[in-house]
């Protein structure tokens, strides 16, 4: 059996890939990959505890975000369009529109 | 004696009818007869109240009104009538008069006539309170008055930049005497808890000598300001770009009298210090000799006449610091007389040559102008100190007095009994005869001054002949108030402790009696030697100005260094201006740039800047992208992390 | 010592803060024309009554007269508390002078005629609110509330540069008015956990035993709050820049009525609360007081810019009023309270004087002046007596202060008087300076400055009329100062029974 700190290397790397994703893409598209990529490395590390303390909250806690995950990506996806309506773009550098 | 409250209000009364409906309704000359009137009265009054007392020897002291309550001590508005308050109210009150009569014709055609009448009659009031006084406050409220009322004669025709900068020199530089005089209040306040004067003679022997002799010292420094002694001096010259029956009536006869007048008054406080004393004289008699120096090269008629002012006032001064007293008061009188007589004889001549002030461009205008030259020559007698003019008796027996006191005193004022006698008629010759200088058309228009001025000069030419024969009498008129064993307000033992003080005067004999005295002067050999110096005097005037037999250039090229010292009237004027005047405005403006702009406000400014700067620099931080904001979280998540793990 | 407390049967001083509030509303419904008769009506009316106190109040004995106290929020004990002793009295009646003046002064504001008159009575309010409150919530609400109106003054009718100083005045007062909050606040905790007692009232506050420590804490964060209001030197710069950027209106109150607050504060409640502590700093403050008197003084003869000028002298004379006070005797105090009151008087006039000046040659600056004394006699007569009574002249307003001033100074250190009196000398050389430069020196105009000189009006009514109420107080105070000293003797005795005792 895999031990689960394996997993948690997994998930930690997930998350990682995904801070850095946030932080240095510019595609509004790839960062909401991105958060996706977080939460699911959330999602890892969930499952791996639940086997690790045979409790089954922890499988709870991953239905519950996935079904968060999906209406995010129908909301975020739906900003994103509408944003690409008015602006053509979807660049975060371009639609800073509150900045100072 | 309740009348005698009519004195100083009636002036006053005078100047608040003219201040109010001078120009609107009385106009000339209607606000100058309102003055006369005013002043007048009270010399009428003043009058009255001197003969009651001359009758009498009695003393008043009336309460007007409460001003001020310190503690249980109140400050009141008040009269004391005594000889010495009744003498110099009634110089005041006469020679204001004449001057005032003077003046309207002096005045005649100004176009501020009657703001000249208003202010003149507000110097009267001042005068008044100050010589009335029975406390000090009352003393120094008329101190400051007359001060605020020279200053707005000084500056009269303010639009001449130099007036005005003489006035104001004038009330800045009596203003550091002032500051001594009110600390010297303050001290004597502290020190007796009273400011009468009666009351604080009578505590006098009570308190030591130290303390009594800060007192006085700082109390004759205000008399140093307002009588213009060395080193407060420089404002008096200055201060003839007023009017001429101003410098008659505030610089010369009154105002600068004021501080004689004030230690006279309170001659047990400086009986009291042997220091004082010392310290009156020798301020005196540095005054009379070195401005009769700086009197001897001037060319400026009035400015002469100012210097020999200073040296006058240095002479009563003097008498005062020997402990003659009455001596003193009674030069006041004479040289408020004769000097009024002088400046207003000069006024004359400006009239008539409309305001050229420059001796040197005159000459024969004698003829032109008889009664203008007989009164000025008169008066050029009595300051010489011929007799039988009245100059003569108060003059010499000052002189004689300081023989017996103190050589040196005798060396300087007898010195400059010699240069009086030499500039006044240097001034004379060179005005009214010498050579002919003057400019053709001044010539022609040149006429003697109406009645309403030579009447007013008449007047005091007379006096000054007759004034010297009543010596005995002003003296012993003056004895209640100055010699500490008539003085009747004293209590016994303050008039032993008074009468010690002036033991440096007891064995000084002056004859009192005026035919006396003359006859002294001629037989005894000091008398002799004085008479011989004042002609002495007068005869290298003579030879020098009028004969020409020497070239004045010529002695004052031989002289170089004293000529340039005393033209330059010792460099005292150059010295104050480059440091109180200029030192201290450029002080001022490097202090304000440094000080103000770029310490205090720089601290004030700079941390307003370092809080918009610091926030210019966090402000950059707050960059608009998520991103950036993820990785700052990122970056404070790890370093906590990183504490925890520390930490634990 | 609890005084005795004169309930007023009517609330007239409520109602003295309230009409000018309420005015304040009328000008706002009302159209521009009526702004400026509702606010001298107003604000007269704020004057016959403040001058009726006057008269009415009973100087014998100290007792807080027309006093009310409403409960406000009882959980923290903090009430609506209001009274008057002669101290409050007559700074009160100075304000309702002072704006008084300043109403009928103000005919040429060009823009926001309304706003301007709203700002100005809401600023009355405040004022008077500062001077009769005995709560320090109240107290220390109507002090910042005060700002506010002043800032807008400032910064909409000011000159050129009045968005920097108003914005330097407002923060640097405000800077200042935190020490003082920290302070009271710190007051009323520590009287919390000693006496158990929830209490914002200056009375309760008074018989707060401090250890000498905290004392001294204490007493500096009141006076640090104080020192910039008066403003004692080195925390004056904001006057000056505030002085010169202000309307003339905003310059009188400023000098007349908000200085004050800052001295005030000193006698209210430093000297009573802090007896120990303020002979302790007694040196500290005598020399912050010299150096103010002799310092701004050089700098006033420094400036070219005649408001400028003033506003430094007007430092230099709340140096008085600080030594004064801290002489901590009877004679200092009175002379600390008479100087507050000549003070406003004086420099009320003399920044009305340099309004005058400004309304006619249009300019502020030394080099564009001068000569006009000839053609504005009225004026040359009124400003000269302001000159003087600033000066100190006997016999008007000025030298009463200081004569007491430096009595009482004089009494504790006889250098600190000697070195203040030299002000008789500077105060004069500044004063003069200023009235030669601007109206002595005719010659030196060129030909068609004389021209345009001859156009000159001297004062119209409403100059007139606000000049003549400073000018006659002036020798009110001047020739009969006992009145004033009678009216304020148990007031200043009181300030200083925990220090001299009785």
């Amino acid at each position: 059996m895999v031990p689960y700190e394996y997993y948690l290397v997994l998930s930690g790397l997930l998350m990682v890939l995904g801070f850095v994703g946030v932080i240095v893409r510019k595609n509004i598209i790839a960062l909401l990959i991105s958060t996706e990529l977080m939460l699911n490395s959330v999602n890892i590390a969930f499952v791996a505890f639940d086997m690790k303390l045979n409790d089954v909250a922890g499988q709870v806690f991953v239905f519950f975000i996935l079904t968060i995950a999906a209406a995010e990506a129908a909301i975020g996806l739906g900003l994103i369009m509408a944003i690409y309506r008015m602006k053509k773009d979807v660049d975060v550098t371009k639609i800073a529109e509150l900045k100072g | 004696m309740e009348y005698l409250w009519i004195i100083p209000f009636s002036p006053l009364i005078a100047f608040v009818i003219i201040g109010l409906f001078g120009y609107k309704f009385l106009r000339e000359p209607l606000s100058g007869i309102v003055a006369v009137i005013g002043v007048a009265i009270s010399a009428i009054a003043s009058i009255i109240g001197f003969i009651d007392v001359a009758k009498t020897g009695n003393y008043y002291n009336l309460k007007l009104f409460n001003w001020m309550t310190i503690g249980d001590y109140n400050i009141a508005v008040s009269i004391l009538w005594d000889p010495l308050s009744a003498l110099m109210t009634c110089v005041v009150t006469c020679v204001s008069t004449f001057i005032f009569i003077f003046a309207t014709g002096y005045m005649k055609g100004d176009e501020s006539y009657p703001r000249f009448f208003a202010y003149l009659s507000l110097f009267v009031f001042m005068m008044l309170m100050l010589t009335l006084s029975d406390n000090l406050v009352q003393l120094f409220f008329g101190w400051e008055g007359v001060g605020l009322a020279s200053y707005l004669l000084i500056g009269f025709w303010h639009y001449k930049k130099s007036a005005a900068n003489a006035a104001m020199e004038s009330f800045v530089v009596n203003r550091v005497g002032d500051w001594l005089f009110l600390l010297g209040i303050l001290l004597a306040f502290v020190t007796f808890g009273t400011l009468d004067y009666i009351q604080i003679f009578n505590k006098v022997p009570g308190v030591s000598v130290g303390i009594i002799t800060a007192i006085a010292l700082l109390l004759f420094g205000g008399a140093v300001g307002k009588s213009a002694q060395i080193p407060l001096h420089i404002w008096l010259p200055n201060a003839m770009e007023g009017p001429t029956p101003v410098s008659a009536l505030i610089h010369a006869a009154t105002m600068v009298a004021a501080g004689v007048y004030m230690v006279a008054r309170l001659m047990p406080v400086f009986a009291a210090s042997e220091v004082a004393l010392n310290t009156v004289m020798f301020i005196g008699t540095m005054s009379a000799f070195i401005a009769a120096t700086m009197g001897l090269v001037q060319n400026d008629i009035k400015r002469i006449i100012a210097y020999s002012t200073l040296s006058q006032l240095g002479y009563m001064f003097a008498a005062e610091g020997l402990g003659l007293f009455g001596e003193g008061m009674f030069h006041l009188t004479s040289h408020a007389v004769f000097k009024a007589l002088l400046f207003l004889g000069s006024g004359s001549v400006l009239i008539a040559l409309h305001h050229l002030l420059d001796i040197q461009k005159m000459g024969q205008i004698g003829r032109a102008m008889p009664i203008t030259m007989g009164t000025f020559l008169i008066g050029s007698l009595a300051l010489a100190g011929i007799p039988p003019f009245v100059g003569f008796f108060s003059k010499d027996s000052i002189i004689e007095g300081a023989f017996e006191v103190n050589k040196f005193v005798f060396m300087l004022l007898w010195a400059g009994a010699f240069l009086t006698a030499f500039y006044i008629f240097r001034l004379f010759f060179l005005t009214f005869f010498s050579t002919d200088r003057l400019d053709p058309h001044l010539r022609e228009h040149l006429h003697e001054s109406p009645p309403n001025m030579t009447i007013p000069l008449i007047v005091l030419a007379s006096a000054t002949v007759i004034l010297g024969f009543f010596k005995e009498f002003f003296l012993n008129f003056l004895k209640p108030s100055l010699e500490p064993h008539s003085m009747k307000f004293l209590s016994e033992e303050a008039k032993i402790f008074v009468f010690e003080g002036l033991s440096r005067s007891h064995n000084v004999e002056i004859e009192a009696n005026a035919f006396h005295f003359l006859g002294h002067s001629l037989s005894s050999f000091l008398g002799i030697v004085l008479l011989a110096t004042a002609l002495a005097g007068i005869f290298t005037a003579y030879v020098i100005y009028q004969l020409r037999k020497v070239d004045p250039v010529k002695i004052g090229e031989m002289f170089q260094p004293l000529y340039k010292l005393f033209y330059n009237r010792w460099y005292f004027d150059y010295i104050y201006y480059a440091i109180f005047v200029y030192g201290y405005y450029k002080l001022s403006k490097v202090l304000w740039f440094v000080g103000d702009k770029i310490v205090i406000d720089g601290i004030v400014d700079g941390s307003a800047k370092v809080s918009i700067f610091s926030g210019d620099i966090f402000r950059k931080t707050q960059i608009g992208r998520i991103s950036g904001y993820v990785l700052q979280m990122l970056i404070g998540t790890a370093i906590f992390l990183a504490l925890f793990l520390i930490i634990r | 010592m609890i005084p005795e407390f004169v309930h007023a049967g009517f609330p007239i001083l409520s109602a003295l803060i309230i009409v000018p509030m309420i005015a304040a509303a009328i000008v706002f419904a009302l159209n521009e024309k009526m702004a400026k008769p509702v606010s001298i009506f107003t604000s007269a009316v704020v004057f016959v009554i403040s001058s009726y106190l006057l008269l009415i109040y009973d100087p014998s004995g100290y007792k807080i007269q027309f006093y009310e106290k409403y409960q406000w929020i009882p959980q923290f004990g903090i009430s609506y508390e209001v009274g008057v002793d002669a101290l409050s009295l007559t700074m009160l009646w100075l304000t309702a002078l002072a704006f008084f003046v300043s109403f009928i002064w103000s005919t040429n504001i060009e823009k926001r005629i309304k706003e301007y008159f709203i700002a100005f009575l809401i600023l009355e309010a405040a004022c008077i609110g500062v001077f009769v409150a005995w709560d320090l919530v109240a107290f220390y609400v109507f002090w910042e509330v005060m700002l506010i109106p002043m800032f807008l003054i400032i910064g909409i009718w000011g000159y050129a540069e009045r968005l920097y100083a108003a914005t330097k005045f407002f923060i640097y007062t405000f800077f200042g008015s935190l020490f003082l909050l920290i302070g009271v606040i710190g007051m009323y905790i520590y009287n919390f956990y000693t006496n158990g007692v929830l209490s914002t009232s200056y009375f309760d506050l008074l018989n707060v035993k401090l250890p000498h420590n905290l004392e001294l804490i204490f007493f500096l964060l009141l006076a640090l709050g104080f020192a910039v209001k008066v403003p004692m030197w080195p925390f004056h710069t904001w006057l000056p820049a505030a002085h010169v950027q202000a309307p003339t209106a905003g310059s009188v109150i400023l000098a007349a009525v908000l200085l004050k607050m800052g001295t005030y504060g000193f006698v209210r409640f430093n000297l009573p609360w802090f007896p120990e502590a303020s002979k302790y700093f007694m040196p500290v403050m005598f020399a912050l007081g010299v150096i103010a008197i002799i310092y701004t003084a050089m700098m006033a003869i420094a400036q070219t810019h005649i408001k400028r000028l003033i506003a430094y002298s007007s430092v230099s004379h709340m140096g008085f009023v600080t030594i004064g006070t801290f002489a901590l005797n009877q004679e200092g105090v009175n002379g600390a309270i008479i100087t507050m009151i000549s003070h406003g008087l004086t420099s009320g006039a003399l920044f009305l004087a340099a309004g005058f000046i400004y309304e006619r040659l249009h300019s502020y600056e030394m080099k564009d002046l001068g000569g006009m004394a000839k053609f504005v006699p009225v004026f040359a007569t009124l400003f000269m007596i302001s000159a003087m009574a600033s000066a100190g002249l006997p016999g008007l307003s000025g030298f009463v202060g200081e004569f007491l001033v430096l009595l009482g100074t004089f009494k504790v250190s006889v250098l600190t008087a000697t070195l203040a009196g030299l002000s008789l000398i500077v105060g004069a050389a500044y004063t003069l300076w200023l009235y030669k430069k601007t109206m002595f020196e005719e010659e030196l105009l060129s030909e068609e400055r004389i021209k345009e000189y001859e156009h000159l009006k001297d004062l119209n009514k409403a100059e007139l009329w606000s000049f003549l109420p400073f000018v006659i107080f002036m020798f009110v105070i001047g020739l009969y100062p006992n009145w004033w000293i009678n009216l304020i003797n148990t007031t200043s005795q009181f300030v200083l029974h925990k220090i001299v005792g009785g």
